[in-house]
Formats: structure tokens, C-alpha cells, sequence
């Protein structure tokens, strides 16, 4: 039974071996170390009386309530990595905030669907037949393509604000 | 180095606006439910030297495995608590000296992002201001609570009877967006405590618990951060009538008991003077006048109501002419009768029965003629 067992295993690997068979690093580690986290800003003050925010760890979150999505991408290999796209999910429950991605270097796109990305003003759903553009609200998908290459070491990042439905 | 400083500057100034510009949608009154997860795992896909190269899912700390499905990154939804507790009808209820397990109506309504307990205390506590113009006059005792079974709508404030339902600690789950009538029962204390027109106020103190607590263990805002794994509670409750404190917890709302008043209004009219046509009678010596005094119960039927009235000065009684609601009252010891004092009623009421009401079948009128001296 365990032989059985370890046998299906082996092919299953070579099965996912053969639909991407071009790995540059060892099949277990590849070129990016990609972490999401959610955040919440918060305001502070200096000693000099100026007013900031910065990010913090989630307080309480309750309907209304605005997180703060990151996604960092470290290029942990000693070569460049090059086309690299990073897609975040808008969760479920949760409403995107307009204009709120930023990604420095990338080119930002969104999809309602998550097959169809197209930047903000050219994002189009179709609606009881007719073709409009879409609401910041239907975004259910964020894409940051990176124009340049990730050198070794180095970080991209992609960020968005949504709140809590 | 300038030029940089002058960009970060720049793109500090950029978020702050990204920061203004976030509105807040709002699908649901009280939105998703505390206790939901909410997950999200992002991808990145890349080639290195031209060859790309599997998929790799996030994780909050850093993923660098390709092709397995990371680690979503969770967040639950923490509970905000918001409800209110109301008075009904802007009115009193009216009682009467002894009278027992007297009917007040609240509601109460859960607007917080899923269900929740509520516990229920009454008490004679006044609030910061009076309410319905009267002073608080004396308490009433052995509170009781039941929850109507008469359907609610937060949108359209009712007053539904009291329908023997059974007595609670509490209101169990009272759902999203939804609400529930409260009777508040209780005692009146005997005459003199409690009289005609004096007035009690009460209060209803209502606080969000626990679940499965009955009513008896508050819920305790987290004054830590979020812990991500469980269900935090925040207090968004609103707090700006009748002494309430914001974001406590507690919801106040007060009623008031009045003891049953009835109202007596006298009128005099000139029936005829001898001289002047029908109508224009004028009140001079040897003129007739006639007396209404009209008695209305403001409050619960009556037992044992009495009118004692004197004939006015510089009168004379015109004999035999007194009557109650219209029917003659013979005269007592060769004057009007209720110079010694006399029962009076509605009409078809029983003697001494006034019932409640401002219509003529309910008021007793009294009537009876003098002539000026």
C-alpha cells in the first residue's frame, strides 16, 4: 500500500514537472520570496507636533473599517527576475477604495471578472447590454506589472486600501 | 539630494490624498458579520533569463515556494456593537394608586454586525432632564420584562399591547438589523405616594452581553489590538439623549407612569335676562345664568367620583334645576345637590364611574342654573 501510495506521488510530480518544465532553481525554492500583509494606518504625532500616519498592525476591524493590503516581492536569487507580475485579490467582504493602488515602477491594472485587466479608465463591464466603464467598487482583482527587472535583493512592492463591507 | 527629498515629499503628499480621497461604501446597515474570515493570497508570476517560471502564492511571512497554494493572509471580522433602546409613544402610561404590573413599551434594536444578548434592568433612576414636562414624584417597584411577540420594524416605531407574555432576563440574540418591544412592567405605590397627576419616570437600562450569559456578563470592548484569530468587540453604540454615554455599551431610554387626572372645566352662559331677544342675554340682576361643568377622565376608569360645587355669591339656586348629563338630579335639603357633594359618572356609567375618553358618551356634565341677585 505505502509503495502504492509513494508511486502516485512520483508521477504526480512528474505530471506538474512536465506542464512547467522550464525551473531555473531547485523545483522547492524559486526566485521570489512574495508576502501579503494587512495593515492599518495610523495617525501619530512628532515631537514637533507634526502630523503623520503610519502603518501598524490591523487594530479592530469591523464593517467600515479601511485595511491597508501590501504585497512585497524579494527577488531572493542572483540573477535578475524579469515580467514581474503580481495580482492581489480584493478579498471577499471587502470593497476596494478608489484610486488607492500605488506601485512604484508598475503599471496598474484592475479586473472586475479576474481573467480581464485593463487599467482604470480602460476597465469596461457590460451592463444590461450596454458597454460602460467600471466602478472603483467592482474591482475585484489588482494587477502590478513591473516594468523593470528585479535585481538581486531587490524589493517591488504593491498596495491598495479597501474597506470592510 | 534635494531633488529626492523634494520626490519623497512628494509622494508622502500623494498617499496622504489617496488617503482623503477613500469613501466608505456601506452594503448592509450593520455589514458582514463579525466571526467572517477574510482571506486574501496574492501571486506573482516572473521569468528569469527569459524562462518563465511557476507561480508563487504569498504568505504573511514570505513565500518562495512555487506552485503550492501559500498561505492566505486572515483577518476575522470583529464585532461592532450599535443599538438603542427607545420609548414608544413620547407619552406617559397611565396608572393609578395600587395598581399592579402596569404595562410600559420600549424597543430595542440591533444594528451590530450580527446577533447579540441584551440584558434588561429597570430602575427609578431619573434622567438628566424631565420628560413629558413632568417631575418624577414617586418610584414604582418590581420591575418586570417581557418581550412582545408583536413583529418589529426598525423603520416604524409602534405600540403594541401587552399579550401575557412570559417574563425574560434578557433578549436572546436579537438579530442583525432587527428589534424586539420590551414591556416593562411594574407597581404602583398606594395613595398618597402615589396620587391623581403625580407622575413616576423610570428608566430602562439596557447592556449588550455575552452570549449565553442570560443577560448577566457585559461585553468588554478590546482595549488591545486585534488579534486576528478571534472575534474582537467595539463599542459604536450612539449616546447623545437621555445621559447616555457614546460607545459604552449601554443603551438608557425612560418612561414615565402618571396617575390617572381628570380634568374639570366650567362655563356660565346667560340663558335670559327679561329683556333682551333670545340669544342676546345680557347677565344683569334678575338675569338667569346658566353652569356646565364637564369632568373628563384623562386616565383609567374611575370608582367613587364625587362633585361637591357651591353656589356662587350674589346667586340665587334656581330650584330643581340641576342635572347630570342631561337627566334631573333632585335637590338636597332645598338646594342644589351637589352642594353637599354627590356622585357623578358617564352616561349609562354606574354612579361614581367616569370612563376614560373625551367624547360625550365618556364625559360627565353637570348642569345647573342660578339667577344674579
Amino acid at each position: 500500500m505505502f509503495k502504492g501510495k509513494k508511486i502516485f506521488g512520483l508521477v504526480a510530480i512528474l505530471a506538474g514537472s512536465m506542464i512547467t518544465p522550464a525551473i531555473a532553481q531547485t523545483p522547492d525554492k524559486g526566485c521570489i520570496v512574495l508576502k501579503s500583509v494587512a495593515e492599518t494606518e495610523q495617525a501619530v504625532v512628532n515631537a514637533k507636533g507634526e502630523k503623520s500616519t503610519k502603518l501598524v498592525p490591523l487594530s479592530k476591524v469591523v464593517p467600515g473599517g479601511e485595511v491597508i493590503w501590501t504585497v512585497t516581492a524579494n527577488n531572493i536569487c542572483k540573477v535578475p527576475s524579469d515580467k514581474v507580475s503580481v495580482d492581489l485579490p480584493v478579498p471577499e467582504h471587502m470593497t476596494y477604495v478608489a484610486s488607492s493602488a500605488i506601485g512604484p515602477g508598475a503599471d496598474i491594472q484592475f479586473s472586475v471578472d479576474g481573467k480581464t485587466f485593463a487599467a482604470a479608465d480602460a476597465l469596461t463591464v457590460v451592463e444590461n447590454g450596454a458597454t460602460r466603464k467600471a466602478r472603483a467598487e467592482e474591482y475585484r482583482r489588482v494587477r502590478w506589472t513591473f516594468k523593470n527587472s528585479l535585481a538581486p535583493e531587490a524589493q517591488a512592492f504593491g498596495r491598495f486600501r479597501a474597506v470592510v463591507n | 539630494m534635494k531633488s529626492i527629498k523634494q520626490q519623497l515629499r512628494r509622494a508622502r503628499l500623494a498617499v496622504v490624498a489617496l488617503g482623503l480621497i477613500g469613501a466608505t461604501p456601506s452594503a448592509f446597515a450593520a455589514g458582514t458579520d463579525f466571526g467572517t474570515d477574510i482571506t486574501n493570497t496574492a501571486s506573482v508570476n516572473y521569468s528569469v533569463s527569459g524562462v518563465p517560471q511557476t507561480a508563487i502564492n504569498s504568505s504573511p511571512t514570505g513565500n518562495s515556494i512555487p506552485g503550492t497554494p501559500g498561505v492566505p493572509t486572515t483577518f476575522k471580522v470583529d464585532k461592532k456593537i450599535i443599538f438603542v433602546a427607545e420609548e414608544t409613544n413620547n407619552a406617559a402610561t397611565v396608572t393609578s394608586p395600587g395598581l399592579t404590573q402596569v404595562v410600559t413599551v420600549f424597543r430595542v434594536s440591533n444594528t451590530s454586525n450580527g446577533a447579540q444578548d441584551y440584558g434588561l434592568a429597570a430602575d427609578n433612576i431619573q434622567p438628566p432632564a424631565v420628560i413629558f414636562g413632568r417631575t418624577d414624584d414617586f418610584d414604582m417597584s418590581n420591575f418586570t420584562y417581557h418581550i412582545s411577540g408583536a413583529a418589529c420594524s426598525t423603520a416604524t416605531l409602534t405600540t403594541p399591547t401587552f399579550n401575557s407574555e412570559p417574563a425574560v432576563t434578557h433578549i436572546e440574540q436579537l438579530g442583525e438589523d432587527a428589534c424586539v418591544y420590551v414591556f416593562v412592567r411594574s407597581d404602583t405605590p398606594v395613595s398618597p405616594t402615589a396620587a391623581n397627576g403625580l407622575a413616576s419616570t423610570i428608566r430602562l437600562k439596557v447592556t449588550a452581553t455575552t452570549d449565553a450569559s442570560n443577560g448577566v456578563t457585559a461585553e468588554v470592548e478590546t482595549l488591545a489590538l486585534d488579534n486576528p484569530a478571534v472575534v474582537d468587540v467595539v463599542f459604536a453604540d450612539a449616546g447623545v439623549l437621555n445621559g447616555n454615554t457614546v460607545e459604552d455599551g449601554i443603551s438608557l431610554a425612560f418612561d414615565q407612569y402618571l396617575v390617572g387626572t381628570l380634568t374639570v372645566t366650567k362655563t356660565a352662559a346667560v340663558i335670559s335676562d327679561g329683556f333682551s331677544a333670545a340669544g342676546q342675554a345680557k347677565a344683569i340682576p334678575g338675569a338667569i345664568l346658566e353652569y356646565t361643568i364637564t369632568i373628563q377622565n384623562n386616565g383609567l376608569v374611575t370608582s367613587g367620583a364625587a362633585l361637591t360645587e357651591l353656589v356662587p355669591a350674589n346667586t340665587t339656586y334656581v330650584a330643581n334645576s340641576t342635572t347630570l348629563n342631561g337627566a334631573a338630579v333632585s335637590d338636597v335639603a332645598g338646594t342644589m345637590p351637589y352642594v353637599s357633594g354627590g356622585a357623578i359618572s358617564s352616561p349609562a356609567a354606574a354612579a361614581g364611574v367616569i370612563n376614560p375618553g373625551s367624547t360625550a358618551a365618556e364625559k360627565a356634565v353637570v348642569r345647573f342654573r342660578v339667577t344674579i341677585n
